[in-house]
């Protein structure tokens, strides 16, 4: 199975991002904010897949994608944004995510797409 | 009765309105010069009028003068004549022993190239006996003594004009002839005659006369003996021409007779001045044709007329090019105006200057603005709802979602206790995203309401204090400052206790970890003031002006849904207070709340 890091600030939706993944057996770790997640990937071992919230208070996904893919270590992991905002892959630079999960999310999307991914 | 005047009075001031608001401000304007302009022009119109009389009124002057000179002209002419008849008749008749007629005729003869007016002379003896006469052809002689004027000078008159006279001893050609009787006391000497011919008598009238104006002279049975401008061989017929003109009605009435009349000669109307000459019975007269002294008049009227014309026109013209330049504002404020109604929020006037339609623009411009603001504040507002909601929802799905899964693999959901709890606090955030929302309807429609009883600020801001103190987990440092006694004031507990925990909960989501957050209480005079500060990144100053607007959010990306100072300032507001904030970018911000104190 997979690691899973989670970015997220809204514990909720952590917590229940990090429960679902856990039961499909995946090891997860979240953080909650950019900064925090630069820190965690300096880490290893390095996470197969990034699920990213898109708002988020100091720094957001969008600037946390670009910093991400200047490091040639994590330029290919795959990130899946997660978001409320009505967001479509369109809105984002080719290989800056790979997957979009919109909230309210649906349990087997969630599944399904990390599993698409990996 | 007065009353019903006024009413109908009024009527008629709302007609006039409903009749004014019907046109075009283009077509009010033009009214506007025009009320101006017409009676300048009606003025100018009859002035103009006025001069063409005058002008009128001077030529008629000048010709009755001129009328008068060739009178008076004439007159001295035939009164030298007499004088010199009288003065050579005296002296053929004193001579003693009597002059013979040869004598005589030669004394004429030398006298005859003194004038050349006189074609001959004739001297007649008393008895008639003897005629001497300087007219070469003797035939007709006799001729003279038919004259009417011979009898008249029998009967005792001196001096005696002929009307026209042709005859054979002229050979036809018209001539007048001026007779003078020569006497002692009542005897008789003779008479002396010139025959004057008339065609020479432009010697004489040569008047000093501009070529429009016709002077001329008419004998006692009105037959024309001079008229200047006329050809010398005019027949007879034409000369005795009778016609309703002021010379004839002179002529009767021997009185002078000024007016028009038409000329079948000249086919034309022609103004003419008549004056009878004294002593003479004839008339002298001076005229012209009415289109010709109507023409300078005219020539001048056309001139005026014409000015005005061009110089309203040119007014009109200018009106118009003025009034677009100075509508073209308006117009382009009324196109803008529809543009945003049609949707169009970008739309500016551009309207240059520092006159009241560029204030006018002016404000319409910040208003467009503020418009396109508040609608991109409401799509704005829209979306992040959506995602606000979105994110309590999602969690709460996720839940339901995952307690199924349990019970569709048969495992038990006991261990899913943390889960409901998650999902309760989820929910109470939507309740508070959803009050957030109604207060700001409320707020925008004027009626938040308020549950107002004294309240204790001190237990109030402790409140809002307790629940950071317990779950803040960056560690901030809290400071109280004066909240041991007491401070009264009359609101609403729960909404004034919103206001702190919003202000505080601002002070941490700002501020970095271990920040001081300090919350003073200050007692004034009337007033108590609330300071909430931190150490967090500040406020720029440009938007300062901003944060309490509905939906502001200095930090795009930062959670939240903007709305909490806009409600925190509109809660204080209600409570006769004020909010306000003193910021350093980089330093930190403080947030004021003043409160009038219940004694």
């Amino acid at each position: 199975m997979a690691k899973v890091l989670i970015i997220e600030d809204n514990p909720s939706i952590s917590l229940i991002l990090k429960e679902i993944l856990s039961t499909e057996g995946h090891t997860v770790n979240t953080v909650v904010d950019g900064y925090s997640a630069l820190e965690k990937l300096k880490e290893t071992p390095l996470p197969d897949i990034v699920l990213l919230d898109y708002f988020m208070p100091g720094m957001n996904g969008q600037d946390f994608i670009k910093e991400m893919r200047t490091k040639p270590s994590l330029k290919n992991i795959p990130v899946i944004v997660v978001t409320g905002a009505d967001l479509s892959l369109e809105d984002f630079q080719k290989d800056d995510c790979q997957a979009i999960i919109k909230k309210p999310f649906d349990l087997n999307e969630v599944v399904e797409k990390v599993k698409n991914l990996l | 009765m007065f009353l019903k005047e006024i009413f109908s009075l009024k009527n008629y001031n709302n007609k006039l309105d409903y009749y004014l608001s019907q046109m075009g401000i283009r077509t009010r304007l033009f009214l506007l010069v025009s009320l101006v302009l017409v009676p300048l022009f009606i003025f100018h119109l009859i002035t103009i009028c006025n001069h063409f009389e005058i002008a009128r009124e001077n030529e008629l002057n000048s010709i009755e003068r001129l009328a008068w000179e060739t009178n008076a002209v004439f007159f001295s002419y035939v009164q030298n004549l007499w004088n010199r008849e009288l003065t050579l008749g005296e002296a053929i008749s004193i001579q003693n022993p009597p002059l013979s007629s040869d004598k005589i005729k030669k004394y004429l003869q030398k006298e005859l190239y003194h004038d050349p007016t006189v074609l001959a002379f004739h001297w007649i003896n008393p008895n008639k006996s003897m005629i001497v006469t300087t007219v070469k052809e003797q035939r007709y002689i006799q001729n003279l003594l038919t004259r009417k004027y011979i009898q008249s000078i029998q009967q005792g008159q001196d001096k005696v004009i002929s009307d026209l006279i042709v005859d054979d001893m002229y050979n036809n050609n018209p001539v007048i002839e001026v007779a003078t009787a020569i006497r002692c006391g009542e005897k008789l000497f003779g008479i002396l005659i010139a025959t004057i011919n008339i065609n020479k008598l432009d010697l004489v009238l040569s008047l000093n006369n501009n070529n429009v104006n016709t002077i001329g002279i008419k004998d006692s049975k009105g037959q024309l003996i001079y008229c200047n401008g006329i050809s010398p061989n005019i027949t007879l017929d034409q000369r005795k021409r009778i016609n309703n003109s002021p010379s004839e009605i002179a002529l009767k009435r021997h009185m002078s007779v000024n007016g028009n009349f038409y000329s079948d000669l000249d086919k034309t109307y022609i103004m003419e001045s008549a004056v009878p000459i004294q002593d003479t019975g004839w008339v002298a007269f001076a005229s012209a044709p009415i289109h010709e002294i109507y023409s300078t008049a005219r020539y001048k009227t056309v001139r005026d007329l014409t000015t005005l014309l061009f110089s309203t026109t040119l007014c009109l013209l200018l009106v118009v090019l003025f009034g677009n330049k100075i509508l073209q504002p308006i117009t382009s404020l009324e196109k803008a105006a529809k543009d945003i109604s049609h949707g169009k929020l970008d739309t500016r006037v551009m309207i240059s200057g520092k006159d009241e339609l560029a204030v006018a623009g002016e404000a319409f411009n910040k208003m467009a603005e503020r418009i396109q603001e508040m609608e991109e504040n409401r799509n704005r507002f829209l979306k992040i709802v959506a995602h606000e909601l979105r994110n309590p929802m999602a969690g709460i799905k996720g839940i339901i979602a995952l307690i199924q899964k349990q019970i569709t693999n048969g495992k038990p959901i006991s261990n899913m206790t943390p889960m409901l709890e998650v999902a309760d606090r989820e929910i109470n955030r939507l309740n508070q995203l959803l009050s957030e929302v109604l207060d700001t309807y409320s707020i925008t429609g004027g009626h938040l309401p308020l549950n107002l009883a004294p309240v204790n600020l001190v237990k109030v801001i402790r409140l809002s204090v307790k629940p950071f103190l317990l779950s803040d987990k960056q560690k901030h440092e809290f400071v109280l400052k004066n909240v041991d006694n007491p401070v009264w004031v009359i609101g609403d507990a729960n909404r004034l206790e919103n206001v702190f925990r919003n202000l505080i909960s601002n002070a941490i989501k700002y501020s970095p970890k271990g920040g001081k957050i300090e919350v003073i209480l200050k007692v004034e005079e009337k007033n108590v003031v609330v300071s909430i500060s931190d150490q967090g990144i500040g406020i720029p100053k440009d938007k300062l002006n901003n944060i309490f607007d509905a939906f502001y959010r200095v930090n795009n990306h930062l959670e939240g849904i903007g709305l909490g100072l806009f409600i925190s300032k509109s809660i204080v507001q209600r409570h006769m207070g004020r909010l306000w904030v003193e910021s350093e970018e980089g330093k930190g911000s403080t947030f004021y709340v003043e409160l009038p104190l219940y004694r």
